[in-house]
């Protein structure tokens, strides 16, 4: 499609816009996107002898080159782009959730991927994916497989770009003989597929491939319909426009460099007509985009996340990338720096297009080198933004690069022809200037030698560590178990359907809730997007139950850590009337300790010292002989409707089971219950930790705390003894104190399980049958309606209006130019 | 054409940009001053702060409700994880005071982040006790000695910390109505009548207007 015999047929009406500083050489038409009126100007620099004449004979052998560098460049870019896709680079939250909302919408027209309408960008890209996986039937298969066949096709879509990168280069190129311009083309379409950052973003099924195409098709169109009238121009430009900013409105930028162009051009028409089409687009995008959260009833919201998503964009709100709080500029080179064996070639390459733009700033020339320095003059505007004030995140750098390469490769090629013409005018031979050829080839090699590593370390050793991790979690872990992500809960729970996950910032945190399990990954910590205090934790108190390979993250593993059942911080969340007390697995079930009609368990287990001291309920509450009872790990608890309070076990456990009870570990029983001195009670404790823990204090307690003790925890009934496990006991009536860390403070042993399985206690089945822990707290807020059909209605109806309209400006120019040509042939006859 | 330095590179070619020539030394001064004075204007508002989301009061965290309430003493909402993190490493806060029951999570976040935490029972709707002010006032003091800086905050929608730091400041010296001007809309609304009574009783305390049984008397000893 790129040969000259097409686009030159399909470009001659080109020819009717006269542009006077070019003549027609046919036979060059610089792979066809060149319009007739422009092709090969006579050469009018001093420093350069003429192009030799073409021979025609030669038009027929130009095909398969030019056809090999349009098949080249698509097999080049579609290896680098599609080759083990399906396993890296491992993906993150923004693929997963812009591929769970494009198989929302594939289902039942639902764009989003929370219960809210996806307002953050405009629904182009996630239609086309979700026709995508339409075609496929893949919109109800495993979240994996519709991951995977996003990032094919928005991989596809980058080559597809690729190629159109390549023809504006190509148009950048014509004035040069053909050889030449093939290769430049060659050196672009080479530099851009195996460009790191391009594939990092290139290769999820994220917008930014379809941002990038649609604003190439733009750039594209505007420069083949430069010299068409606006009847033309402005329906068609317009119409991509928009489409562009349908996808992503950050491609404001990239669609008005035709307006920068007919700037520079000081061409008043061609920058009337940019702008009409500029702001064409900008009503088609206006339109169908807002027209939706009218119809579903949302514009607050819509505008509240329009006018966070503009003041992001100024920079006047920083919540992600380089410049938020705590992230400064330094952190910025820093990151930069750290990733210098990745992106090496990527930051070189911005920064020699950023070189080129300021070699064409202080250089003026025709239409090729505004069109050059028009594309680059956005791009790198936007981007100076960006890095300067605004949201700074490395991905926007995808934006910079067509125009940087392309920039780089042509102000080079420029350069490198002064200096050998200005050698050559010196004399110099052929064998002198040769270095000045070969340096900038050996650089270029080196370039893509350096990007070819690190193409092949990121993208063929296997890197789905998230895909697999959340496979190993699904097939070997309760259905139940929660887990805890390093950073976005996002970014896993669409994987592990009906499995919650969570993303506190701290282990500690986590574990409150009763969550064991924890993904860690290296980079997030060490990027700052994670608390170090988290893996620093879960290291050192978990073990590491699997690991998965992740290029994209450093490598994640899943760990475990357990909690002392003890800790008072740990699988406890606040309910209504009471706690609820994890016990089981990672939040998988635990029992309630409430204050309710059977009893105030609540209240007597807090008396006690919660689970700091009588530890997690073994049980819910059970009636009994007109009361309740409730067993914790060291305590029972009894109520007749009233606070509870625990039972004197302790004594039947040791006479009438004295086999487990010795088994146990369990100190010596050699005083009777019932009533008895206080002072006998105070010379029994002496231990400083059970007499802080039963008196309240360590001191000499005054009568009333050695009332409550007893009340607590019954009389001591045998002295504080050094067990064979090494840990200290003594007996009370109700409860047996310990104290396992001799630092430590005392608590209650568990007695509450041999209680249960001697038979001292019996609580039905049901009662000792653990409870799922209750929801965590969803910050979602309400059900939004998300259907996505308003927009495509509107959409279609702004299309059916356009074409008309465009329809009518063509038809009345076309009357207007037959009129002006006088009467047809046939109506004279 | 001689000359061919390289396979299909030509360097005596046509340049693909076509003619290029270098611009003329005053359109290059021209223009070497506008490059320069645009970096000037980029540096001068990354300086200023114009496009910096960052609040007017560097002492203060960027939360909704945040509020300086005496020297070492800042008051907000509750913080989550990343806010703890946030008022660590920025404002130098060490302890975070909390009127009625901190939850779990919290407390396991203070802990996670070396933080300290201090709780104040406290009910949403009811004023704190005299004893209670002059240990937060007591806290404040120390940390402040110390460098560093308290977090106060409740656990509900009424104004018992809003309550808890206005008479934090009626006991350092502030009058009521500076006190009270110094909240916002939302703090003031939050006020139960008992707070709004409250504040008026410790203002009367510390004027030596009230009575010498009021249960803020003691607050007029406090250092």
């Amino acid at each position: 499609m790129w040969s000259n015999a097409t686009w030159s047929n399909a470009m001659s009406s080109n020819a009717m816009s006269s542009n006077t500083d070019t003549v027609q050489q046919p036979g060059n038409a610089a792979l066809g996107l060149l319009p007739r009126g422009e092709e090969h100007p006579p050469h009018a620099g001093a420093e350069h002898a003429a192009p030799p004449p073409i021979r025609p004979r030669k038009a027929r052998r130009q095909l398969p080159t030019e056809v090999l560098v349009v098949f080249g460049s698509a097999l080049i870019a579609g290896i680098t782009m599609l080759w083990n896709i399906a396993s890296s680079p491992d993906t993150m939250y923004d693929e997963v959730s812009y591929v769970t909302a494009a198989r929302n919408v594939a289902q039942d027209w639902q764009l989003t991927w929370s219960n809210s309408p996806v307002f953050v960008h405009p629904p182009m890209s996630f239609l086309a994916q979700a026709a995508w996986l339409r075609l496929l039937g893949l919109e109800r298969a495993p979240l994996q497989e519709s991951l995977v066949a996003g990032r094919v096709l928005a991989a596809g879509v980058l080559v597809f770009t690729i190629l159109l990168i390549s023809l504006v280069a190509a148009y950048l190129t014509h004035r040069a003989g053909r050889r030449r311009a093939l290769l430049l083309v060659g050196v672009v379409v080479v530099l851009l597929a195996t460009d790191p950052i391009l594939l990092r973003y290139g290769r999820m099924g994220l917008i930014e491939s379809f941002a990038l195409f649609s604003s190439m098709l733009t750039l594209c169109a505007a420069i083949w319909l430069r010299n068409r009238p606006p009847s033309v121009y402005v329906p068609i430009v317009g119409l991509a426009t928009g489409l562009a900013l349908l996808t992503k409105e950050m491609a404001i930028f990239m669609v008005a460099t035709p307006l920068v162009y007919a700037l520079l051009e000081r061409n008043r028409r061609h920058a009337l007509k940019a702008l009409g089409a500029v702001s064409a687009g900008s009503a088609l995008w206006a339109f169908a985009f807002t027209a939706w959260p009218l119809q579903l009833g949302l514009w607050s919201e819509f505008a509240d996340v329009k006018l966070l998503l503009f003041k992001r964009l100024l920079g006047l709100v920083k919540t992600t990338g380089w410049n938020r709080p705590g992230f400064g500029f330094g952190t910025f080179l820093s990151e930069v720096l750290a990733k210098a064996t990745d992106y090496g070639t990527t930051y070189l390459l911005l920064a020699t297009g950023g070189l080129a733009l300021l070699w064409l700033f202080f250089h003026r020339g025709e239409s090729p080198y505004r069109w050059l320095f028009a594309w680059l003059l956005t791009s790198y505007a936007f981007g100076s933004y960006m890095v300067a004030f605004g949201t700074l995140n490395e991905h926007l750098f995808v934006y910079l690069l067509p125009a940087a390469v392309t920039g780089t490769v042509l102000v080079g090629d420029a350069i490198i022809a002064r200096r050998v013409a200005s050698l050559r005018a010196r004399g110099v031979t052929v064998g002198r200037a040769r270095p000045v050829v070969l340096l900038p080839v050996l650089a270029l090699v080196a370039l893509v030698g350096f990007s070819a590593d690190s193409w092949a370390r990121s993208y063929l050793p296997a890197g789905d560590g998230i895909v697999r991790a959340a496979a190993y979690v699904q097939n070997n872990e309760e259905p139940c178990s929660v887990v805890n992500a390093m950073t976005s809960a996002g970014a896993w729970a669409p994987l592990m359907p009906g499995r919650v996950v969570t993303d506190f910032g701290s282990a500690e945190a986590a574990l409150s809730h009763g969550i064991h399990l924890f993904y860690l990954n290296e980079k997030d910590a060490k990027l700052g997007y994670a608390h170090p205090e988290l893996p620093a934790y879960v290291k050192a108190n978990g073990f590491r139950v699997e690991s998965f390979a992740s290029k994209t993250y450093q490598g994640i593993e899943l760990w475990s850590v357990a909690s002392d059942p003890y800790d008072p911080l740990a699988d406890t969340d606040l309910i209504k009337d009471g706690k609820f007390v994890t016990t089981v697995g990672s939040r998988c079930g635990g029992f309630a300790v409430l204050d309710g009609p059977a009893g105030g368990f609540a209240g007597g287990w807090d008396e006690l010292g919660g689970k700091a001291v009588a530890g997690p309920p073994l049980t819910r509450s059970w009636s009994q002989n007109g009361g309740s009872i409730q067993v914790f790990t060291g305590a029972a608890l009894s109520a007749s409707g009233q606070i509870a309070t625990a039972m004197p076990i302790v004594a039947t456990l040791a006479s009438a089971h004295a086999d487990v009870y010795n088994r146990a570990d369990l100190p010596p029983v050699t005083q009777p219950t019932g009533s008895r001195n206080p002072a006998d009670t105070l010379a029994l404790v002496v231990d400083p930790a059970i007499r802080t823990a039963y008196f309240g204090t360590a001191d000499n307690p005054p009568a009333a705390a050695v009332e409550r003790a007893r009340a607590r925890f019954g009389d001591p009934i045998g002295p504080a003894t050094q067990m064979g496990d090494g840990v200290l006991r003594q007996a009370f009536a109700n409860g047996v104190f310990e104290r396992p860390d001799p630092a430590g403070p005392a608590r209650l042993a568990a007695i509450g399980r041999l209680a249960i399985d001697t038979g001292v206690l019996a609580p039905p089945q049901d009662a000792t049958t653990p409870d799922p822990a209750p929801p965590l707290v969803d910050e979602q807020g309400p059900a939004k309606p998300t259907t996505v059909r308003p927009f495509v209605s509107a959409l279609c109806a702004a299309l059916a209006l356009w074409t008309v309209v465009a329809a009518l400006l063509l038809g009345f120019r076309l009357l207007r130019t037959r009129r002006a040509a006088g009467p047809h042939p046939w109506s004279a006859r | 054409m001689n000359g061919h330095l390289g396979h299909g590179l030509r360097p005596a070619d046509p340049p693909p940009l076509g003619t290029v020539a270098p611009l003329g030394r005053r359109a290059v001064w021209v223009r070497a001053a506008l490059l320069i004075g645009l970096l000037v204007v980029g540096l001068v508002v990354r300086t200023s702060g114009i496009l910096a989301p960052t609040p007017a009061d560097p002492a203060l965290p960027p939360m909704p409700g945040a509020a300086k309430v005496v020297p070492g003493l800042v008051r907000a909402g509750l913080p989550n994880e990343d806010e703890m993190v946030l008022l660590r490493d920025t404002l130098g806060v060490r302890v975070i005071a909390v009127t009625g029951e901190a939850s779990v999570e919290e407390r396991a976040g203070v802990k996670a982040f070396g933080l300290r935490m201090e709780e104040f029972p406290l009910a949403g709707d009811a004023a704190p006790s005299a004893e209670q002010v002059a240990a937060l006032i007591a806290l404040v003091k120390a940390n402040t000695a110390a460098g560093a800086v308290v977090y106060l905050h409740g656990t509900s929608d009424a104004g018992a910390a809003v309550t808890m730091a206005a008479m934090v400041q009626l006991a350092t010296g502030t009058s009521l109505p500076d006190a009270l001007a110094g909240l916002s809309d939302t703090a003031r609304v939050s006020l139960t009548p008992a707070q709004t009574r409250a504040l008026q009783e410790v203002w009367d305390v510390m004027r030596g207007t009230g009575p010498a049984n009021s249960p803020y008397a003691s607050l007029r000893t406090v250092p």
